[in-house]
């Protein structure tokens, strides 16, 4: 009798759509979600991301940041050794 | 990046480069780039035996990026590192809900699994066995994918698939994209979990 383990075949698939999901262009984006769809499920990602940087209001501020600064979260503070 | 004034008591600033990497990379997802994350986060939590919601674990694996727990290696997209981080935050709460015995099989349920793995690990084969027709469920109705789905989770490859099932290769990219585009679907949907 052949030995089912269903974690496995379970890991196996999890994995395999994920690929799926991560390799899927912008267009079956697009016919999957439409305009409005992608906009509503973005600014819903913007908010967990704004949450994680310490800002739960910052779901439209998360997506007017410019990319070329640090997040505040980022920002360490020590005060400098003295000699 | 790091800045100090010697000598002053003023404070100094410093920041990982790779972390800084990790909240750029971030910050400069597209629409699409978060709505294929919001996906992933909710196909990594369907079944989880906890009501664990996707933005909970969403949450957690950027936390985990932008504190430097889990390290980006170069060439890996932003998406799949924070996909794998979410997996393996998944993973982590399968085992804690197995270990604190949340996970309870009855006898009737694990004997039609059968085996010896159900036998030695019941909870276990029972929660994944669910987890599995949780995803089955994403695809009821369309005959094809289920076919895709099942070959996928024995670890066959393409050709195998379209050979074990009489799918042409044509059929199976077809099927592959309609699988896709429920995965979003499902990923843009409303609801929490």
């Amino acid at each position: 009798m052949t030995t089912w383990r269903p974690h496995i075949d379970l890991a196996r698939l999890l994995d395999a759509l994920a690929a799926e999901l991560t390799a899927a262009s912008d267009d079956d984006v697009r016919r999957a979600g439409g305009q409005r769809g992608i906009a509503a499920a973005a600014d819903e990602v913007r908010q967990v991301i704004g949450a994680v940087l310490g800002d739960p209001d910052a779901a439209d501020a998360a997506s007017k940041l410019d990319a070329s600064l640090p997040p505040a979260v980022l920002l360490r503070e020590h005060p400098v050794r003295q000699h | 990046m790091e800045r100090f004034t010697e000598g002053s008591r003023r404070l100094i600033v410093t920041v990982d480069n790779t972390t800084v990497d990790v909240a750029r990379a971030i910050h400069a997802l597209s629409a699409a780039d978060l709505v294929r994350l919001r996906a992933l986060a909710r196909l990594w939590t369907r079944g989880l035996p906890d009501a664990l919601a996707w933005s909970d674990v969403l949450h957690e694996a950027i936390a985990r990026a932008l504190g430097g727990a889990r390290r980006w290696p170069p060439g890996v997209p932003i998406v799949a590192f924070l996909s794998g981080i979410m997996r393996s935050i998944c993973e982590d709460q399968w085992r804690r809900a197995r270990r604190e015995g949340r996970l309870i099989a009855r006898e009737e349920d694990v004997a039609e699994f059968g085996g010896e793995d159900a036998a030695s690990d019941p909870e276990r084969t029972l929660a994944a066995a669910q987890a599995l027709a949780a995803v089955n469920d994403l695809f009821a109705g369309d005959a094809a994918a289920l076919k895709v789905i099942a070959g996928l989770a024995d670890g066959l490859s393409p050709p195998e698939i379209c050979r074990l099932y009489g799918l042409s290769e044509r059929e199976y990219d077809t099927t592959r994209r309609r699988m896709r585009r429920a995965l979003l679907r499902r990923g843009l949907a409303g609801s929490e979990k």
